[in-house]
């Protein structure tokens, strides 16, 4: 870019003639690509920026008689519900909480994983590890949910059977007591979701010059001293793309770790309601497609201003790393 | 240069090939901008035969279910002149409903579902259409079944469905094995005469308890507890459990059930029973229903709402002989006939869509062929002419038959079509005498318009949900948690919900 704003300058004359020829040039160069490129431009604005126009709806009085444009405006009346009550800070609390650190737990974990199955040298093991830390991901939530019920039933429950009672300790009622969740939580979200960054980290690592490697050993650097001067740094893009990602989603919460992995129970809902599960639980009675929009617009508004403020911050600290 | 023009080539291909994908599904971004069919006004002009979708929930994958469509589109059109389409869905249709609802799709005539958010938010986002107008065109059979009552199922004079037809009110009950009960020695009477209040069960708790450790004594379903229910009771709700009338036979005072005393009667005896052990340890959060649970044959009791020839029902479901106590008077009230079937909004012709549910609600046949299929193929009558019972064909049972519903109370009029062998030949009229020796709650046909405070409805909601499940079930202490659920109630806006009812009710019974 330099080079060719200090070329035109220098020769302001040809300046015209030249940019129009290497436009047609490039564009006759790049042609098969952008075609290629179309059908998923198509199918993007088809399935994600013509439907935006339904964001009207949270704004108005639904009626399915008079459709989404042609219902009556309605103002801010359908968020109301959302701030109206002191539920508005602990699922706000709740959900960007949990969500911080099923980020950090995540990554870290992941990270961790990547790392030891690389270094394993049996292909045969390898394999058995990776597919083993990805399998939880492949389960449905609901399936989790029993398995943790398996663990926590009170009357029935592993935990309480098999290892509180024979220690001669006290059963606890796992789904009333609410100072147990927080973890169980957090646990039961990085089984489930670990696998996933696992995979991606070590497509990552993989992809790192065996160069470096060779090099540090000459110089005479351990597999720590590896890890930390070679795959970490050569993993930080990933790291803060996957990162950045998930900060987007800050505001949305995973609905079937919220709602089914406590089973619904009314006495956790302190430390289990977030904004998915709130909006679920009141409008499953009134059916409001205003008021369930509302939400989703305040989640997403909110969500989009926390992935351009975690970009700039990226960006103020290492450019090369920015998203955008 | 060749491999340019091979890039271009192909990638010409992938975009035919988007297009042509496209091509099959042309309307779909068009899709969310709602109805915009214009309702055909006036008659179809004679000769071309309406077409009438009717929505109707299936108990389960019938190999013939073909063969009965088939046959019940044959009736309509050999009767009716109109052309029959039906689409089925399982029982949990809600989200279904809402999908064909919200998008505009075809639909005429369908079950309103009790289970999600109630007749009043169908009305206030205009799904369905007033059956009020339409029941003076046609309404003579749903007429001589309910007489005055028909057009009962309305808020603020929009009558939002026809009931099914079957009990006006549920009582709570407390369901237990007969057998269990007899070889603890002990003796309840017939019909549980020898009990009279609910109090009454916790010495039998207490015997099955002591002579079977193992067993759960009481279990099922969270929302089936006596505290934790919220239909029945012997109150009336008045559309929603927020506000209610205490005695509604006498008093038409609003006042709040989670302070009464009735309520922390009920909740104390839970607490008292699930600290003794009778209660299953997971019940707030348990979803195995009753039933289910009774026949693995490790529960000795539920609590369900009931209504004549319960116990019967209930042996039916679970294998093992059970006695029904029915602890709670029923009485007549609004909210009972939250169930019905409607007429929904996208209908293009709603007055043919009435003819024909009024046509269903008279015609044996129709409701035969819904409930138990084809007559001689999947049910005969035991002595036709003079018994209304039905019973499988020669050589058949409900595993090889190829179609058996036995969903009476989703039927428009279940007692139209057969009764099925087991069942007293006279439960059409116990019914009636069931339904017409109830009292009558002094608000019955009124329900609340709460179009104005979803806000609130909303919040209540979720504080519900939050307290009533775990204190219904005894696994918290009341004491410290009952208090924290009506303050939070209260901030919910609760005196607000309460004020507006009493506000209507006043108004409603004023213009009587």
């Amino acid at each position: 870019m330099k080079i060719q704003q200090a070329e035109s300058q220098a020769r302001p004359v040809r300046r015209v003639s030249h940019r129009r020829g290497r436009s047609r040039y490039l564009f006759k160069k790049w042609a098969p690509a952008y075609l290629l490129m179309l059908p998923g431009l198509i199918y993007f604005f088809i399935n994600n920026y013509i439907p935006m126009t339904g964001i009207v709806v949270a704004f108005k009085k639904y009626k399915v008689s008079t459709g989404i444009y042609g219902s009556p405006w309605n103002g801010l009346k359908n968020f109301e519900y959302l701030f109206a009550t002191n539920d508005a800070f602990t699922i706000t609390r709740n959900t960007l909480c949990y969500n911080l650190a099923f980020i950090l737990v995540n990554m870290a974990l992941g990270v961790l994983f990547a790392i030891f199955i690389t270094e394993i040298k049996n292909k045969y093991a390898k394999k058995v590890y990776q597919s083993a830390v990805l399998f939880p991901f492949l389960i449905s939530i609901i399936i989790v949910s029993y398995i943790v019920f398996g663990f926590l039933s009170v009357d029935n429950g592993m935990i309480n059977k098999s290892i509180l009672s024979p220690l001669g300790l006290e059963g606890v009622a796992w789904y009333t007591e609410k100072k147990y969740w927080p973890f169980i939580l957090v646990f039961v979200n990085s089984w489930k979701e670990v696998g996933y960054s696992c995979l991606i980290y070590i497509a990552g690592i993989t992809g790192i010059d065996d160069a470096f490697y060779e090099a540090a050993k000459i110089d005479g650097a351990g597999k720590l001293r590896q890890i930390w001067s070679i795959t970490l740094p050569c993993l930080l893009p990933t790291i803060i793309t996957i990162v950045l990602l998930n900060v987007g989603r800050v505001f949305y919460s995973n609905f079937g770790l919220f709602y089914q992995v406590p089973m619904n129970s009314g006495s956790l809902f302190d430390v289990t309601n977030t904004i998915d599960t709130y909006v679920y639980r009141s409008l499953m009675k009134i059916g409001n497609i205003g008021m369930a929009s509302a939400a989703g617009f305040y989640q997403s508004i909110v969500g989009f201003f926390l992935v351009l403020f975690s970009n700039t911050v990226v960006r103020r600290i290492s450019p090369d790393n920015a998203l955008f | 240069m060749k491999k340019r023009i091979l890039a271009i080539l192909l990638a010409t291909v992938l975009v035919m090939a988007a297009f042509s994908g496209c091509g099959s599904a042309p309307a779909a971004p068009s899709q969310g901008g709602g109805n915009t069919q214009t309702p055909e006004s006036g008659s179809q002009g004679g000769e071309a035969p309406y077409e009438v979708t009717l929505m109707y929930i299936v108990g389960g994958d019938y190999p013939d279910q073909a063969l009965v469509e088939q046959a019940m589109k044959d009736l309509v059109l050999q009767e009716l002149n109109m052309k029959l389409n039906i689409v089925t869905v399982p029982s949990t249709y809600s989200t279904q409903l809402m999908l064909m609802l919200t998008s505009g799709e075809k639909l005429d005539v369908f079950p309103m579902p009790a289970d999600g958010s109630g007749p009043l938010s169908y009305i206030t986002n205009g799904y369905i259409q007033d059956l009020g107008p339409l029941l003076d065109l046609h309404g003579d059979k749903v007429e001589a079944i309910y007489g005055e009552e028909s057009k009962i199922a309305n808020i603020n004079g929009f009558v939002y469905a026809i009931p099914m037809n079957k009990e006006r009110d549920y009582a709570g009950g407390m369901i237990m094995r007969k057998d269990i009960l007899d070889e603890c020695g002990i003796d309840v009477g017939e019909n549980c005469s020898k009990l009279t209040k609910l109090e009454d069960m916790t010495d039998i708790f207490a015997a099955v308890h002591a002579k079977f450790p193992d067993m759960i004594v009481f279990g099922g379903d969270y929302i089936y507890t006596p505290a934790s229910i919220f239909l029945g009771r012997g109150i009336d709700n008045l559309g929603n459990e927020f506000g209610v009338l205490l005695d509604p036979a006498n008093d038409t005072t609003v006042s709040n059930w989670y302070e009464s005393d009735e309520y922390l009667r009920r909740v104390n005896l839970m607490r008292q029973w699930y600290q003794a052990g009778y209660v299953q340890k997971d019940m707030a959060t348990s979803n195995d229903s009753g039933t289910t649970q009774m026949r693995a044959g490790n529960l000795f009791c539920d609590f369900d709402l009931t209504k004549p020839y319960r116990a019967v029902e209930a042996e039916q479901a679970t294998g093992f002989p059970c006695v029904c106590f029915d602890f709670d008077e029923p009485i007549k009230n609004g909210c009972t006939i939250l169930d019905g079937w409607s007429i929904a909004s996208n209908s293009e012709n709603p007055e043919k869509a009435m003819e024909f549910l009024n046509w269903v609600y008279g015609s044996a046949e129709f409701n035969n062929l819904m409930n138990w299929g084809i007559e001689g193929e999947h049910f005969v009558y035991v002595d036709k002419g003079n018994s209304p019972i039905v019973d499988f064909p020669e050589g058949k049972d409900l595993d090889s038959v190829g179609y058996h519903m036995n969903r009476g109370w989703e039927m428009p009029n279940q007692y139209a079509a057969g009764i099925w062998a087991g069942n007293p030949e006279d439960l059409p009229e116990a019914m009636a005498r069931y339904n017409n020796n109830m009292k009558v709650s002094k608000a019955y046909g009124f329900l609340f318009d709460g179009a104005e405070f979803e806000t609130e409805l909303a919040n209540l909601n979720s504080v519900r949900e939050k307290y009533a499940y775990a204190i219904g079930s005894g696994s918290v202490d009341p004491e410290v948690e009952l208090p924290k659920f009506n303050a939070e109630l209260y901030a919910a806006g609760l005196q607000t919900i309460m004020d507006a009812k009493q506000e209507q009710l006043d108004a409603w019974l004023a213009s009587k």
